[in-house]
């Protein structure tokens, strides 16, 4: 008997048999992925971004078999950055079959929709919430956030800032926006804990209605001697006005700031700025210290021409990972299994970082970060930052 | 001589009907829908209420969200579990900071809320007649608007309010939509409605036969912000979140073009208004999707909806200046008016 005779018929049996299991693939139902973000309006250019980081790994995961054999599926509804329409939007996805859904990542604007999902025990996920209140506290037990929480950025400044050796430190706050107000309170206790007290030499807010600074850089350059290292707890428009108001008066200090300063969009409109550090989810700029996040990034610049706009885009493609080892892990992509494989997440690596939840805590603490500085209008990462100790926590 | 009681509450019927029959459909309909045809009854209760004193007054009020904020507020202190409170108000007194109301009473709460506010606020505004009486409400509503967002330890400030419990299904809305209508109608068949429609078509001449204008006006306004007040706590069981940023100038104009889109004269107009932008921006919203016909398939536009609202109200106001209705009320084809 030839090896042939005896071979063939094994072999054509296992291309029917693998041809078959793919066309199964295809034609089982997909997992549908429900986001409810915006779409059009001032939010849209937040969620853009990050939705487009879920296409790719939707797209990455597809390649290599899908989820559970099932092929994932993206359908989207606008939230038209309103309130309200973020509940529709959910609704509409949710009807079309969604088994979970993504929603924009701010309490107040993902809000409605996750807790639409929740009223409906459907998984809620927000990529990039960073309040705290994200999660069972403020939504109900379904909504889960991929972001690290402010708390942890306003703890990564204050260490990076110690371990610069900078002494003392002067907090300026806008007041406009939760996520500025906690990164600043968190920076402030976290500060006081390593340097003592006396080492906040003082602390002041502005708010977006507020045409300039000049009071506020009055009081700071009152102070003798100048504090080592200024905070400027701020976002985008108002931020670039007064880190350009700061550095135009002559205060030339470091200057720290949180995650919604990330991106190069408004550099353009603080010309040669220097020494300013921010700290973020990941360096969009090509130089992560991590590999697997730089090699994410030039796969967006290939597809998309440009690098993504702020590192909020990790979240993003992080989601789409975490539903596939959840849905593995569980065997199911039902809601209630998938929330329990994710309050199982125990330092889990995403491309955003290790990431762990539990029964109570539906956001990330304990993250790294990196810290990015700008010096002669050119941004580069300084280093991967591990946060010690979480003031309050 | 015809009773006004009947022809209005003729009026009233018809509408409750149109109301009754959409939401009779509404329960067969996705949830999605449902919260469509929720959102445009609270929208009604809303114009409804504000036509309580527009239409009969003839001033334009900018100002009516303000209550709507004042009575979703209301709803957010009585009913929040007390545990949520005490993080998220610090500065609550206590016996709204211990308050753990159902949604109901705290509904009714807001509306008294508002109508205190407006009988506060009218004393003063009802001196002011035309166009300064609107711009008088447009300042009201932002005098509200900064209390909502400034005062943190009591409203939360920028932050949102949570933890409100789900109340306004669409019977809820439905009925709250039917008692709007219904209380609308008897006002304006009111002798007090009357007068004040009176001093509408010549203030001259009304006061000449001995009608206290500021009174009427004052009368009207409180009764309109109750209504108003009303809707506001639905729209905070509707969303289950209260922020302050909702209660100002979109919502204002979206309702004020509703009002006089169907013609701010008349109830019918009120309700013919809210109906046609709220059925025409969701016709808009689907379209944005792209329209399959089958045959052919249009493909859509992000951005359709705001723009084809706004040509829309052009044309409208080009061609029926004085709204749909034109200011006449709906009554029973046969009897001439």
């Amino acid at each position: 008997m030839s090896l042939l005779r005896f071979a063939s018929p094994l072999l054509s049996a296992g291309i029917l048999a693998l041809s078959a299991s793919m066309a199964l693939a295809q034609d089982k139902k997909p997992i549908v992925i429900g986001a409810a973000i915006a779409r059009t309006g001032f939010i849209a250019a937040y969620d853009a971004d990050p939705a487009r980081a879920a296409e790719m790994a939707v797209k990455e995961i597809n390649a290599a078999g899908g989820v559970l054999g099932r092929p994932l599926k993206i359908v989207y509804a606008d939230t038209k950055s309103e309130i309200p329409q973020g509940a529709i939007a959910a609704t509409e996805v949710l009807d079309q079959g969604a088994d979970l859904i993504i929603v924009t990542g701010d309490f107040d604007f993902g809000g409605t929709a996750a807790r639409t999902a929740n009223a409906q025990g459907k998984i809620a996920i927000a990529p990039f919430a960073a309040d705290p209140k994200f999660g069972v506290e403020g939504i109900g037990p379904f909504a889960f956030s991929f972001s690290t929480a402010s708390d942890t950025v306003g703890t990564v400044l204050a260490e990076f800032a110690a371990s610069k050796g900078w002494k003392t430190a002067y907090a300026l706050t806008q007041t406009n926006i939760q996520y500025d107000l906690s990164v600043s309170r968190a920076f402030q206790a976290r500060f006081k804990e390593l340097n003592g007290n006396a080492a906040l030499v003082g602390t002041d807010t502005f708010s977006m209605d507020d045409a300039t600074i000049a009071t506020h850089i009055t009081r700071i350059k009152a102070l003798n001697p100048q504090p080592d290292v200024l905070l400027l707890s701020t976002f985008t428009p108002a931020g670039p006005g007064a880190l350009r108001q700061l550095r135009a008066a002559g205060l030339q200090m470091p200057i720290l700031s949180g995650e919604d300063m990330d991106g190069d969009y408004w550099l353009k409109s603080v010309p040669n700025l220097s020494n300013f550090y921010f700290a973020a989810m990941g360096s969009i700029f090509g130089d992560d210290p991590r590999p697997d996040v730089n090699k994410f990034i030039a796969g967006f610049k290939a597809l998309h021409g440009n690098h993504p706009s702020t590192a909020h885009t990790l979240t993003g493609y992080s989601v789409v990972q975490a539903i596939k080892i959840a849905a593995e892990r569980a065997g199911s992509i039902n809601s209630d299994a998938i929330k329990a494989a994710f309050e199982k997440f125990k330092d889990e690596k995403l491309l955003v970082g290790p990431t762990s939840f539990d029964a109570k805590t539906h956001i990330n603490f304990m993250r790294p970060m990196v810290v990015m500085q700008v010096q002669d209008g050119k941004h580069s990462a300084v280093s991967l930052h591990t946060p010690q100790k979480i003031p309050g926590r | 001589m015809r009773s006004p009681f009947r022809d209005a509450l003729t009026t009233a019927l018809l509408l409750t009907a149109a109301v009754a029959i959409v939401a009779a459909i509404g329960t067969q309909l996705s949830g999605g829908t449902q919260r469509i045809i929720i959102d445009a009854m609270i929208k009604m209760i809303i114009v409804l209420g504000m036509y309580i004193f527009v239409g009969n007054s003839g001033l334009l009020s900018f100002g009516h969200i303000g209550f709507l904020g004042l009575g979703a507020y209301t709803a957010a202190w009585l009913t929040i579990p007390p545990s949520i409170k005490a993080s998220l108000m610090p500065g609550l007194p206590d016996f709204l900071a211990t308050a753990a109301l159902h949604p109901l009473p705290a509904a009714l709460a807001g509306g008294a809320a508002a109508s205190l506010a407006a009988l506060l606020v009218g004393i003063p505004l009802t001196r002011l007649a035309g166009v300064a009486a609107s711009i008088g409400t447009f300042a009201m509503l932002v005098v509200f608007y900064a209390i909502f967002s400034n005062w943190t330890s009591v409203t939360g400030g920028q932050g949102s309010l949570y933890g409100l419990p789900v109340f306004t299904s669409l019977p809820v809305a439905a009925g709250f939509t039917v008692a709007t209508i219904l209380g609308a109608a008897m006002y304006q068949a009111s002798a007090s409605g009357f007068r004040l429609r009176g001093s509408r078509e010549d203030a001259v001449a009304a006061q000449a036969s001995g009608i206290d204008i500021r009174r009427e006006r004052l009368i009207a306004f409180v009764i309109s912000a109750f209504f108003v007040g009303v809707a506001g706590a639905l729209y905070a069981h509707f969303l289950q979140v209260v922020v302050a940023r909702e209660f100002y100038l979109k919502l204002t104009f979206i309702t004020v073009a509703m009002l006089v889109i169907g013609g701010m004269r008349s109830l019918s107009g009120a309700v013919a208004g809210t109906a046609f932008v709220a059925f025409l921006s969701e016709v808009l919203r689907q379209a944005e999707r792209g329209i399959d016909l089958g045959v052919v398939s249009i493909g859509g536009r992000l951005g359709l909806q705001e723009v084809g609202l706004a040509i829309a109200m052009l044309i409208v106001l080009i061609f029926r200046p004085r709204g749909i209705t034109g200011g006449r009320e709906l009554t029973l084809g046969w009897r001439s008016r």
